[in-house]
């Protein structure tokens, strides 16, 4: 190459796009290797300013992460929702009835033994007064009847002739 | 988990799945963070819109997770979601965007001496620093006169050094399409430059 590089040839030089020939070229002119130098150095000077901007403290990226997580996750969930409270009301209604309807002192159950005897023994007192009886316990309302016209009739005798007449 | 990430960041969409839930979606960010942010301050030059514009990047890559399909790297996929919501930023912030740009910018001193030391000139030193200080800014804001494409492609292979078939993919265009712009943005780089240098400084 008898000439110095043009503008595409020197921009494919800093887009790091170098043939041979270009390549054979800077090393031979000073001129064109300046001027590729000056630039990438220029350029390089943009990662360099880069870098500088983005140099941060691990402060920085923690914070960042942290934003980001608290973004990202997704909200707690609310465990006392409203369903959730009327299960609870109706949780604690259950136990109440249960507590409210549970037995106090169980009542005093006699003694099965005793209850035999007090039965027994009035049994027999029964069986007692049916056998001094004359008349069977059926009876007996008529036998107070009976005992109470005879008694009725022996205090008066008038009165038993006379309707003894009348009813002749 | 970190076998999962490695799998992730080539192709694996098996691995996607299992990288993208909540919890191991925190490892994701640690991995990735840095080089998004980095990339968001190479467009935005905006300390502020680079950290909320990383965040939104991986809310966006979270709630967007199905639609990742592994056709390419989980790197490549982000910086995709980072450069779209760079752009969409630009657009609707323009005018903020311009007033961080020139009150936010800061140059580390070394890069520009050494950048100062390839400038042909027989001043002194110092004046050959701020005279490199400005021609750095120069680039920067010649960037920002760019069309999009052509200041995406030139600062994604220059300011965030990646390579073209990195930027083809980012952008998704032919690789033939990354070269063309970037041709175009330095040769309007190289131009203002070369007028810089002729005229009066920059003020």
């Amino acid at each position: 190459m008898d000439r110095h590089l043009n503008e595409l040839e020197a921009n494919e030089v800093l887009a790091g796009n170098v043939s041979p020939e270009v390549a054979s070229h800077l090393a031979a002119c000073a001129l064109c290797r300046s001027s590729r130098d000056e630039m990438e150095h220029l350029l390089r000077a943009l990662t360099a300013e880069a870098d500088h901007l983005s140099e941060k403290p691990d402060a920085f990226w923690l914070a960042q992460q942290r934003q980001i997580s608290s973004r990202i996750l997704p909200p707690r969930r609310r465990y006392f929702a409203p369903r959730y409270a009327w299960a609870a009301v109706a949780a604690i209604l259950i136990v109440g009835i249960a507590f409210l309807l549970k037995p106090g002192t169980p009542p005093k159950v006699p003694a099965p033994v005793a209850i035999a005897a007090e039965n027994d023994q009035q049994l027999m007192i029964d069986v007692e007064q049916t056998l001094n009886s004359d008349v069977a316990p059926p009876l007996e309302p008529a036998q107070v009847l009976v005992q109470a016209m005879t008694q009725t009739s022996s205090n008066h005798p008038a009165t038993v002739s006379k309707e003894t007449r009348n009813e002749n | 988990m970190a076998d999962a990430l490695a799998n992730l960041s080539m192709f694996g969409k098996v691995a996607a799945t299992e990288a993208f839930s909540a919890e191991s979606f925190d490892q994701l960010v640690f991995v990735h963070q840095k080089r998004i942010y980095r990339l968001l301050i190479s467009l935005l030059r905006d300390p502020d819109a680079a950290d909320t514009l990383t965040q939104e990047c991986f809310l966006k890559a979270y709630t967007s997770r199905t639609s990742f399909r592994g056709e390419c790297s989980v790197e490549t996929w982000l910086y995709r979601i980072a450069v779209n919501l760079a752009r969409d930023h630009v657009r609707n912030r323009r005018s903020a965007f311009w007033r961080k740009l020139f009150s936010a910018r800061k140059s580390p001193e070394e890069e520009l001496d050494d950048v100062a030391q390839t400038i042909p000139d027989k001043r002194p030193s110092l004046e050959r620093s701020m005279l490199a200080r400005e021609e750095v800014a120069l680039v920067w804001k010649t960037a920002e006169h760019l069309s999009p494409m052509q200041r995406e492609v030139f600062l994604l292979r220059f300011a965030q050094d990646m390579s073209l078939e990195e930027i083809a993919q980012t952008l998704e265009v032919q690789l033939g399409t990354v070269k063309a712009h970037l041709s175009r943005a330095l040769s309007t780089v190289r131009a203002r430059v070369k007028e810089h240098r002729s005229g009066p400084p920059l003020k």
